[in-house]
């Protein structure tokens, strides 16, 4: 982990949560793939947010994140996608989890949005970026 | 195709006369052939006591020995044994 | 014998009284039906008319309360039925009837009953004429030569297989037919009166001191002998009861096949449906194990572009350090007048031309870049996913999933077609199959038991006639009649024996001309030459130079019992009438046309109960031609209900 000048990117938050639109966007994505939890949906809604490049930042009707409280150390057990996200993102000041947060249920729902209109039906379509269709680095 | 037949639609039982004559000449011709000292009429009486109860076994055993018996009472006292001894005295019945 | 009319009332489908006149003339009838109108029950009217019994597929019994018209569903109840035959025979008309009725006795209680009547030119007969008329009229023995149902035929075949209890029936049948019972039974008769004049010889022998020992010998052998026998008849008719039994759960399995074979496709079915629920679970459990790694496919290319972008900038940033280490070299040179490499001192020229060429840039900030760009590039270097992996177990979950359903589907159409069977049927083939096979293992048994059995009376007679011959080969006054009669009878069974044997190849060889004679006419095959004759009446195939037809088709079997069948009309003057059901079942368009123009010859009222798909009207016309005497069909009315009427189909 690339120590960083500014402490507030170690941040100190405990907890995360989903909106209440994209709690229900996360249920929906378990019910339709092979995913254990809304806690894999958080990881994948984030990454997707992160691959689509969504702002990082929180959008006017984000609303409150104030669904199912999620351990940090449940979503992210080993920093791994706080580190990627730090590498990815060198410019972020703020805790990382806070911007996650924001990524998960910005995610969740655009994947859910995708889903709905038949853009993504299934794990292939949702790893193969649409953009380029090529295959997935290993 | 078969030669024609003209079968006897109106007159004669399942076994006519003529099977019952050819089961009684090739059972003569065995008899003379190789068993002279068995009587011919003998022969002809129990083939017509089966014949005649064909369809009762009873019968037809019944008849068979009373050929039979008919036969060793008024039949002499000749051998009819190819290899038979002569006949005892008195046992004529 | 030529069948005049048959009356049927409420037989099989034939609700109600019915009517039926055979053709006056010599010919063939042909009697039109589709399946299950009734064409088995014409024969069986008749049948049942001459013989008091009602046959099925594979020529076994059928309960006589099942056979009466019902137009209900409840089979529980019982209902009468009759049938009158009207036929000619030597010149006088009979009219046989047969009824199952009905009946309440002294006490008012009901039972039904099987009544027969026979009626010779306007008189009612007596029971025992009436009996014995029936019995040398058509022997129920012989009557499958004349009314058989030509799916049947195929039993034929059996006579080529020695020793085969259907064989042995059939052989039976057909010396029976030829008159050689005249000769067997007198054989046997005299057999028996031969077991008793030992029997007498004994006796006789007792009465005198000198013979009484062998006498009691022959005595005590006699009976022994005799209870040998006993036991010989007791084992045969076990024997053919548990055949009986065999042949009709048999039958009841053929008749259900279709189910059987229902239930083997849905068992199989449901293992099926079971593997591949296993296996749809395993894919799933895989995938869901793989799915927690989608996040990581999902971030893969993005983190790939970022490295490639971060390369680009470490490059950037790489030049920018050795340009700052440099001119931090220079601007050192510059301050203490010596070069820190090469220990040299520097000109005041030198000196002023690296201070122009000095960069401003902090050579650390430039290397805590480095740092920072290389930390990322490692953490993003971490990143594993395989997305090929992961979409290649979702496409092997689905394909499970897929395969599972499909199957799913294909079982439950299996079990709904299972359903349409009556409740228990499964259980009840089930325990149909069990007693089978016990019933197998009785059969396989008794059988064994018989051949020892008989062995064992052999051995007993043979010591009754040693016995026997030694008593009167003493030749002793006390027993002088009863050895008469035992040589007598000695020499008359033994000649009957050698007759039966003799009238056996006369019979064989005058078959064997016969039917060869028929089976070139009825063939279609150019060189199949002639029939073989073998002991038991089955008859072999031949090429003209002799050798055998191997493995014959079910056509050429069909032809075959066709030509056995006229050759037995033709050695034996009967003249009865044929009436055979599903005639040409098996035989191709050639077959059919040669039997078609065989028919006629082989005796003068056959009765053909003909489907449409079995033989084409048009050229049934036309190859019977002017031996088409008659036509009739089964009509129709309901499920339960059939008509007999006048004409083709109209």
């Amino acid at each position: 982990m690339t120590q960083s000048a500014n402490t507030a990117r170690t941040g100190g938050r405990v907890n995360i949560a989903f909106t209440a639109a994209a709690e229900q966007a996360a249920r929906r994505l378990v019910e339709r793939f092979p995913f254990a939890s809304p806690l894999d949906v958080a990881r994948v809604g984030a990454a997707y947010a992160l691959r689509e490049r969504l702002p990082l930042t929180r959008p006017g009707d984000f609303g409150a994140a104030n669904g199912s409280n999620y351990n940090v150390g449940s979503v992210d057990p080993q920093g791994e996608l706080r580190d990627l996200l730090l590498a990815l993102h060198p410019e972020i000041d703020e805790d990382p989890y806070r911007i996650i947060e924001t990524l998960m249920s910005v995610g969740a729902i655009e994947l859910d949005k995708r889903v709905a209109a038949g853009q993504i039906l299934s794990l292939r379509d949702l790893i193969t970026p649409p953009a380029t269709g090529r295959a997935i680095p290993a | 195709m078969p030669e024609p037949l003209t079968p006897d639609a109106t007159g004669q039982p399942i076994l006519s006369t003529a099977r019952v004559e050819d089961v009684f000449a090739a059972t003569e011709e065995v008899r003379a052939a190789d068993f002279p000292n068995v009587p011919a009429q003998l022969l002809a009486d129990v083939l017509a006591a089966e014949r005649d109860n064909l369809d009762n076994r009873t019968a037809a055993a019944r008849a068979v020995g009373r050929v039979v018996d008919g036969y060793l009472i008024s039949a002499p006292m000749p051998t009819f044994g190819s290899t038979g001894e002569p006949a005892q005295e008195g046992d004529s019945a | 014998m030529r069948l005049v009319a048959l009356e049927v009332t409420d037989f099989g489908p034939y609700r109600g009284t019915q009517q039926f006149s055979f053709a006056s003339e010599p010919g063939v009838e042909l009697v039109w039906g589709e399946n299950g109108r009734g064409k088995t029950s014409f024969l069986n009217a008749v049948r049942w008319a001459l013989f008091g019994v009602v046959l099925g597929r594979a020529s076994s019994k059928i309960d006589l309360s099942t056979v009466g018209n019902r137009d209900d569903t409840d089979s529980s109840t019982v209902r009468s039925f009759k049938a009158t035959l009207t036929f000619t025979h030597g010149g006088h008309t009979y009219k046989l009837t047969r009824a199952y009725r009905e009946e309440t006795d002294w006490t008012g209680a009901g039972a039904f009953r099987e009544r027969k009547s026979l009626v010779k030119d306007g008189d009612v007969l007596g029971p025992e004429d009436r009996d014995r008329e029936l019995a040398n009229l058509l022997p129920e023995q012989i009557a499958r030569f004349f009314l058989f149902d030509a799916e049947l035929l195929q039993e034929y075949e059996q006579l080529l297989t020695p020793g085969s209890d259907a064989g042995e029936k059939l052989k039976a049948s057909i010396e029976r037919v030829l008159g050689l019972p005249i000769l067997t039974q007198a054989r046997d008769d005299v057999a028996a009166h031969l077991a008793i004049a030992r029997t007498e010889q004994a006796k006789a022998a007792q009465k005198d001191k000198t013979t009484l020992n062998l006498g009691n010998d022959l005595q005590l052998a006699s009976d022994e002998a005799e209870n040998a026998r006993k036991n010989v008849a007791t084992l045969a008719e076990l024997l053919e009861d548990l055949q009986n039994d065999v042949n009709e759960m048999e039958k009841q399995l053929t008749s259900s096949n279709r189910f059987r074979g229902l239930l083997a496709t849905r068992n199989a079915k449901r293992e099926e449906v079971e593997r591949l629920a296993a296996r749809s679970k395993d894919r799933n459990d895989e995938l869901d194990a793989a799915a927690g790694d989608v996040w990581r496919v999902v971030l893969a290319p993005l983190v790939a572009q970022e490295l490639a972008s971060i390369e680009t900038q470490t490059d950037a940033v790489n030049h920018r350090l050795v340009a700052a280490l440099a001119a931090r070299q220079a601007a050192r040179a510059v301050s203490t007048g010596v070069c820190p490499t090469c220990q040299q001192a520097v000109g005041a020229d030198l000196a002023q031309t690296l201070h122009d060429h000095g960069s401003a840039e902090d050579a650390d900030t430039v290397q805590a870049e480095l740092t920072t760009l290389r930390a990322r590039r490692d953490v993003l270097r971490k990143l594993r996913a395989d997305g090929n992996r992961i979409a290649r177990l979702e496409e092997d979950a689905n394909q499970a999933r897929v395969d599972l359903s499909d199957a799913e589907g294909q079982l439950r159409d299996l079990q709904a077609q299972m359903d349409e069977a009556p409740a228990g049927t499964a259980e009840a083939i089930g325990a149909l199959i069990d007693t089978l096979g016990q019933k197998n293992v009785s059969l396989a048994n008794t059988r064994r038991r018989l051949k020892d059995s008989r062995e064992d009376l052999q051995r007993k007679d043979q010591a009754v006639v040693a016995l026997s011959e030694k008593l009167r080969r003493l030749g002793t006054a006390s027993t002088g009649a009863e050895d008469r009669k035992v040589k007598l009878l000695v020499e008359l069974q033994a000649l009957l024996a050698a007759a039966v044997a003799e009238f056996r190849d006369r019979l064989r060889d005058r078959i064997e001309d016969e039917a060869s004679k028929v089976f070139r006419a009825l063939s279609a095959e150019r060189d199949y030459d002639r029939l073989r004759i073998n002991d038991n009446y089955g008859l072999t195939i031949l090429y003209a130079d002799g050798t055998e037809v191997l493995n014959r088709s079910s056509g050429y079997e069909h032809v075959v019992a066709l030509s056995l069948i006229a050759a037995l009309q033709r050695c034996s003057p009967m003249a009865g009438p044929i009436i055979t059901d599903s005639p040409f079942g098996r035989l191709d368009a050639t077959h059919k046309k040669h039997v078609l123009q065989a028919l006629p010859q082989i005796t003068d009222q056959v009765v053909l109960l003909v489907h449409d798909d079995e033989l084409d009207r048009q050229s049934a016309v036309n190859e019977l031609n002017t031996h088409l005497v008659g036509e009739h069909h089964l009509r129709r009315v309901s499920g339960r209900h059939t008509e007999i009427e006048a004409g083709a189909h109209p």
